[in-house]
């Protein structure tokens, strides 16, 4: 296929899927019961003032006008203003996304790092004890909610070993040794779950690769079945993972929201659970949105990368013409 | 003394020990080329696997596969890797397969020679061109640069046949190599096995379902049936005097061409009706 097109499909896809995104957030937010206004002026507040509160917010407006307003805003670059404090939404996000983007970084590279080793030695050993052992312990790993395994972490190294401080943030530029600090537990409980998960799609990845003939045919020329996988069955293998990773994304964003509120940094997923507690939805609705925006973003380098990993992606056209000769 | 000898060999898979080989026997001389026919289910595979030591691991073996005075069963995987594109190479039956999707061709070919004599990259893919070109591969460095999805079958096949013989191994085991290919396609890279066998002195265990191929590469044949060896003799002995039943309908049904007109074609089971019971 033609890579203009591709790219041009993958576009297409791309604003659809976020007009769509954006409708469903919109809805969702506005379906939720209670409001700003009765937060701000609290539960006593009169129907009078509650109206009038309303109507300055302009929250009284029909719903497809407040829908369309806020697309249009965020078209200019303008994602709203909040209505607890009257911040730009884009200001409250700002040092907050840098939190959450080194969690889910080191959560997602920590999580190969474990995964991807594991993985492998569980598929080449599966009939041995490391192959058990491994597939057992990722079955563990994956029935501990993010949560506990966070708590677990602080208990022992925050409370009794008193090695890492058990919550709060200092910024990188700020003190880079204090900021890796903070980061590690954190990092790791989003890491281990994600691990646990990975572990088995990277087991069956390389499982497959065991049944290919291309295996057979690398340890037929002398390759021992560790470097016969290494060499010819991590890119093999890769294809179906990177899909694997692109769907674990979305996945590991929600576990880094749970991560950041068990270790209260202050990242995108507090502020979302904060703004969701006083209803301001225009916040939320940012928050969201960016989410969205930067899962949508990673799919779509995902489904490029292909491109990198699979030479039959690239080239088609050779495909038909090779065949030519005797 | 032999390059391979195979003694009682006896295959079994999995918990229920069932039987793919029982009792083989037989050995190869430097630069001899034996052929093993028999249907699918014969244990000609699983034989030929056993040479290369490349059983799945719930395969139980016993007897004894002697690989240029050493024994293979029982050996430890990186004992077995250095045999395995030294001593011993391997063509298999599915070209489309049989290479890495992911890697262009010469690299895979140069492989080899890396593995086993650590070449630099630049005098490698020398080699491997040259190597490739000897196969009867039109335009070697292409097919070099080329990813195997790019190739045709019989194209595919010329460069396995290629990454086997490269690293000049005392022992070459092709199992149904042309299966997979079309009639002429198969006749070409017969005649190119045959060369390059010719050129590098290797020895060959050829196996084949189709008698008439195996014809065109050996001289001697092993009829194996059932995880046994049933007859063995020279080709021309087989084709003129076979005495197992199997055997002759294997050579009738390998000469169509001197059917009657208007009869009925032969079929191995006119003259062979299966194992007797028990």
């Amino acid at each position: 296929m033609n890579l203009a097109l591709r790219v041009g499909r993958r576009l297409g896809v791309f604003v659809v899927s976020l007009l769509g995104a954006s409708l469903l957030i919109f809805l969702v937010t506005h379906a939720l019961p209670g409001d700003v206004a009765q937060v701000l002026l609290g539960t006593d507040a009169t129907p009078e003032a509650l109206a009038q509160l309303r109507a300055q917010l302009g929250l009284d407006r029909p719903l497809p006008v407040q829908y369309l307003e806020w697309i249009g805003g965020m078209l200019t670059g303008d994602f709203g203003h909040s209505h607890l404090n009257g911040q730009s939404v884009l200001a409250l996000l700002a040092p907050r996304i840098a939190v959450t983007l080194w969690l889910v970084l080191f959560g997602l590279v920590g999580s190969l790092l474990i995964a991807l080793p594991a993985g492998m030695v569980a598929a080449l050993k599966r009939r041995s004890w490391p192959g058990f052992t491994i597939s057992a312990a990722a079955q563990v790993g994956m029935a501990i909610p993010v949560f506990w395994g966070g708590i677990l972490l602080v208990l022992v190294f925050s409370v009794w070993l008193r090695w890492l401080p058990a919550n709060g943030y200092v910024p990188l530029l700020k003190n880079p040794g204090q900021w890796a600090s903070h980061l590690v537990l954190p990092a790791i409980t989003l890491a281990a779950v994600q691990a646990a998960v990975l572990i088995r799609y990277v087991r069956s990845a390389f499982l497959e690769v065991l049944d290919e003939d291309y295996y057979r045919t690398a340890r037929s020329i002398g390759w021992t079945p560790m470097r016969a996988l290494l060499r010819h069955g991590v890119r093999n293998a890769a294809i179906s993972l990177v899909t694997v990773l692109g769907l674990q994304l979305s996945s590991v964003l929600v576990g880094a929201i749970v991560v950041e509120s068990v270790f209260t940094l202050p990242g995108l997923g507090s502020l979302l659970l904060m703004s969701v507690d006083r209803r301001d939805l225009v916040v939320v609705q940012g928050t969201v949105m960016f989410l969205v925006l930067a899962v949508l973003l990673i799919s779509a380098l995902v489904d490029f990368s292909y491109l990198l990993i699979d030479p039959r992606q690239s080239s088609r056209r050779a495909a038909t013409q090779g065949a030519g000769s005797r | 003394m032999s390059l391979l000898d195979v003694r009682d060999l006896q295959v079994s898979f999995g918990r229920s020990r069932t039987e793919a080989v029982r009792g083989v026997s037989f050995s190869l001389a430097a630069g001899q080329r034996l052929g093993v026919i028999g249907e699918s289910g014969s244990g000609k595979t699983v034989t030929a696997l056993a040479v290369m030591g490349l059983l799945p691991e719930y395969a139980h073996v016993a007897g004894s596969v002697r690989l240029g005075g050493s024994e293979i069963v029982g050996l430890d995987e990186s004992g077995l890797a250095r045999l395995r594109g030294n001593t011993v190479s391997m063509v298999f039956q599915e070209p489309m397969t049989a290479l890495d999707p992911t890697m262009r061709v010469g690299r895979q070919v140069a492989e080899v020679l890396r593995l086993h004599q650590g070449a630099e990259s630049g005098p490698a893919r020398q080699r491997v061109i040259a190597m490739l070109d000897e196969v009867g591969l039109d335009d070697p460095e292409r097919v070099a640069d080329a990813f195997p999805h790019q190739l045709s079958g019989g194209q595919r096949q010329r460069a396995i046949l290629a990454m086997a013989l490269i690293n000049s191994p005392d022992l070459v085991i092709c199992d149904e190599p042309t299966t997979a290919l079309d009639v002429t396609v198969q006749a070409l890279v017969l005649a190119k096995l045959d060369e390059v066998l010719d050129a590098s002195g290797a020895a060959c265990l050829f196996i084949s379902h189709d008698l008439a191929v195996v014809s065109q590469v050996c001289d001697q044949v092993l009829v194996m049936l059932d995880g046994r060896i049933v007859e063995s003799g020279t080709v021309d002995r087989l084709f003129t005097a076979p005495e197992h039943p199997y055997t002759r309908g294997l050579v009738a049904t390998a000469q169509l061409d001197r059917a009657e007109p208007g009869q009925r074609l032969p079929t191995v089971d006119d003259f062979y009706a299966g194992a007797p019971h028990g």
